[in-house]
């Protein structure tokens, strides 16, 4: 070997196999594997996202969720507007009622049609537009008889407009809504409003159903686990009598015992507000509890058996510590994770109770109860569905996306492909 | 092995006896009864249809005369559809109910499992990608809003009928509407546990060996990870079987989840225990059979038990 082609060191050129790395705490860790799944990232973005839209989009938006504009019923968030004049835009609602409206796309105001303008054998309808003055601007003919007269019915329209003689069989142009951006429900009320309204009531009964669910679900089953022996067996036996029930079964019939009783009147009112709150939440966790309890009780079991906690029994140390400090702590990672999936399981139940009618009721609104609402005109205004149901999907694939990084990050070992 | 499964049909019956129990005393408690109507009978009239139909007795006499009519098989006579009993009732309701249960079903295990095993053979591929982004999209829609989007498109295509079941076509959107988030998540539940079983040793034992990947596959993959996938059909069958409320609902079926909520809301009490009992025997026992089927799949559970 030729020494000459190797040099010595210098001092400060360490060659040092064992690289010094920072040691990360177990939640470090956690977010470091979360940061790396794209996926999880775009739910947890998304879910902030939502909580923004539902606690700091009511305060930007200028309507309320609960103020009905009854000159403005049913009115897309996509205007077909008629150009009868160059200055003269209009809108005919689902409802026939005629809407002035800007250039841009904002509305201006409803035209008033007189029963006397109401000719019933042409069926030509004459609107008026008046201004603050009650002097007339416009006068719109609106020409029914498209649908009734045999000679015009293979033109196929519901109506023409005719202005200063001049009669427009078609939209001209259409237009974004500027003014209820995403239109309006059946009584006037800004559905953008709604759906954030909405969007923060299903998230209340959401969280506060999980929070509630985790805390009975800890305790009872780390009792259970802890405990062992009789207890176990008459708890775990409960569990299995209240899960053997088919859930929806008991859903209904727990909303329908607590609907107007004294406790929904007395107790759950007076926390949550009137509409039914408060049973949806009671309902949901009395429910989900059991799957919490399970679990709990499940990872107690095994970690009751590690050393350390003999070593902490050895030591006197109560059995409510032990469950506090020991065994909680080292059963989080699988808590959490169930408590993300909770969160929108329990947006679905809500919603799909509200859809049968046993939810929510007006003027409160929770997407579940939108998106029924819309669902009886939906042949007519679809978007009265389309907007709550995708807000609902949208939500729901946030949580989920998150849960499951979340899963992945706090235990690899359960890492779904 | 004989030991345990007479133990768990016991504890089922026990459980059933409970639920029917806790149903029948939870619908007494709820304010009103079958003959409150908002103009009041008259109380004549009132005593003699309680007479009639026995709920002058205390209640607890009420509860020991129905437990021993159920022994029977008599589930009593309906409150609110004079003439019919409700054995009658649940008899019109349930093929209409099951036989769509059925079919969602049979689609879910044709179609959803093989999606899954597909998407995991071929993972990270463009296939995998389509097939999850079609089961996270079943999984976040509401069956609501997929049963209300497929009559908005009934509408406007006439050979699609828009409610009812009376031709062969009536059956795809009720089966779609029911069985879409089973699906989805049948088919992911089959991907994941597939992949994790692609990544054990004995499938690159098996593979070492030279066995055919066909083989690798049906008999040492597949089997193994039908595990989970089975103890979620379980309790999926009872649920499909007897129905969504939401989908009859839609699409305007008189199956017995509509009976359910509509005599839930008259207060029709001999209905609503006759629905639940239903419900609740075949949940029990599709739970029965997934503990059978797991151990016969299986080997391991059936030397511990």
């Amino acid at each position: 070997m030729n020494k000459k082609k190797f040099k010595p060191l210098k001092s400060d050129q360490k060659l040092d196999k064992e690289q010094i790395r920072k040691s990360l705490t177990y939640w470090q860790d956690v977010w470091r594997r979360l940061r790396k799944n794209h996926l999880a990232i775009l739910g947890l973005i998304s879910v902030v996202i939502i909580l923004l839209f539902a606690t700091v989009g009511p305060i930007i938006n200028k309507y309320e969720y609960n103020k009905q504009y009854l000159d403005y019923k049913n009115i897309p968030p996509r205007l077909e507007v008629y150009e009868l004049d160059d200055d003269l835009r209009v809108f005919m609602s689902g409802m026939y009622h005629l809407i002035l409206v800007s250039e841009k796309g904002e509305l201006i105001g409803r035209f008033s049609l007189d029963d006397a303008d109401k000719d019933l054998i042409t069926r030509e309808y004459t609107y008026r537009f008046y201004d603050e003055d009650e002097t007339e601007l416009y006068a719109v003919t609106a020409d029914f008889s498209y649908q009734t007269d045999p000679d015009k019915a293979d033109e196929d329209l519901l109506f023409s407009l005719t202005y200063n003689d001049v009669e427009t069989k078609h939209s001209t142009d259409t237009v974004w809504n500027r003014t209820f951006l995403l239109g309006t429900d059946l009584n006037g009320r800004d559905l953008l409003s709604r759906v954030m309204y909405g969007t923060g009531i299903s998230l209340i009964i959401a969280f506060a159903a999980a929070l509630i669910n985790l805390f009975i679900g800890v305790l009872y089953g780390s009792i259970s686990g802890f405990v062992g022996k009789t207890t176990d067996i008459v708890m775990m036996r409960i569990v299995d009598i209240i899960n053997s029930i088919p859930l929806l079964l008991y859903v209904i019939l727990l909303m329908v015992v607590l609907e107007d009783s004294w406790f929904e009147r007395n107790v759950l009112d007076e926390i949550f507000g009137e509409g039914g709150l408060g049973t949806i939440i009671v309902t949901l966790v009395s429910v989900y509890w059991v799957g919490m309890a399970r679990l709990v009780r499940g990872q107690v079991l095994g970690l009751k058996e590690q050393e350390y906690v003999l070593a902490a029994k050895t030591m006197g140390v109560k059995n409510s510590k032990i469950i506090q400090k020991h065994l909680i702590p080292n059963a989080l990672g699988p808590i959490i994770v169930t408590l993300a999936m909770m969160i929108p399981t329990a947006v679905f139940t809500e919603a799909f109770l509200s859809f049968i009618g046993l939810g929510i009721s007006a003027p409160r609104a929770s997407l579940g109860s939108l998106a029924s609402d819309g669902a009886k005109f939906m042949q007519t205004y679809p978007y009265q569905l389309l907007i709550p149901s995708l807000t609902i999907a949208f939500m729901m694939l946030a949580f989920n996306f998150l849960a499951d990084g979340l899963r992945d990050a706090l235990d690899p070992r359960l890492r779904k492909g | 092995m004989n030991k345990y499964f007479i133990k768990k049909v016991l504890f089922s019956i026990l459980t059933l006896i409970i639920v029917i129990t806790l149903v029948f005393f939870m619908l007494r408690a709820i304010p009103g009864g079958p003959f409150t109507r908002e103009k009041p009978l008259p109380a004549a009239t009132r005593e003699r249809l309680e007479e009639a139909y026995g709920l002058d007795e205390p209640i607890f006499m009420q509860y020991v005369i129905y437990m021993g009519n159920i022994l029977k098989g008599d589930l009593g006579p309906s409150f609110r559809n004079p003439g019919y009993s409700v054995n009658e009732l649940l008899s019109t309701g349930i093929p209409k109910t099951a036989s769509i249960g059925f079919l969602a079903i049979l689609l879910i295990i044709i179609l959803g499992i093989p999606l899954g095993v597909i998407s995991a053979l071929k993972s990270n591929t463009s296939i995998d990608y389509g097939v999850m982004i079609l089961a996270t999209i079943g999984i976040t829609v509401p069956s609501f809003v997929i049963g209300s989007l497929f009559i908005l498109l009934a509408q406007n295509v006439d050979w699609i009928p828009v409610g009812g079941l009376d031709k062969p076509v009536s059956f795809v959107g009720p089966v779609i509407a029911l069985g879409g988030y089973s699906l989805a998540f049948v088919s992911r539940l089959t991907r994941s546990s597939m992949l994790e079983v692609l990544r054990q040793d004995y499938i690159r034992t098996a593979r070492a060996n030279g066995l055919s990947e066909s083989k690798v596959i049906f008999k040492h993959a597949l089997k193994n990870s039908l595990i989970p996938v089975i103890t979620y059909i379980g309790p999926m069958v009872a649920a499909l079987m007897t129905g969504s409320f939401v989908v009859e609902k839609i699409f305007v079926i008189n199956g017995i989840g509509k009976f359910f909520t509509e005599s839930i809301g008259s207060r029709d009490y001999t209905l609503v225990i006759g629905v639940t009992i239903f419900y609740a025997i075949f949940y029990i026992f599709m739970v029965l059979l997934v503990d059978l089927a797991y151990s016969l799949i299986d080997p391991r559970i059936r030397l511990s038990k």
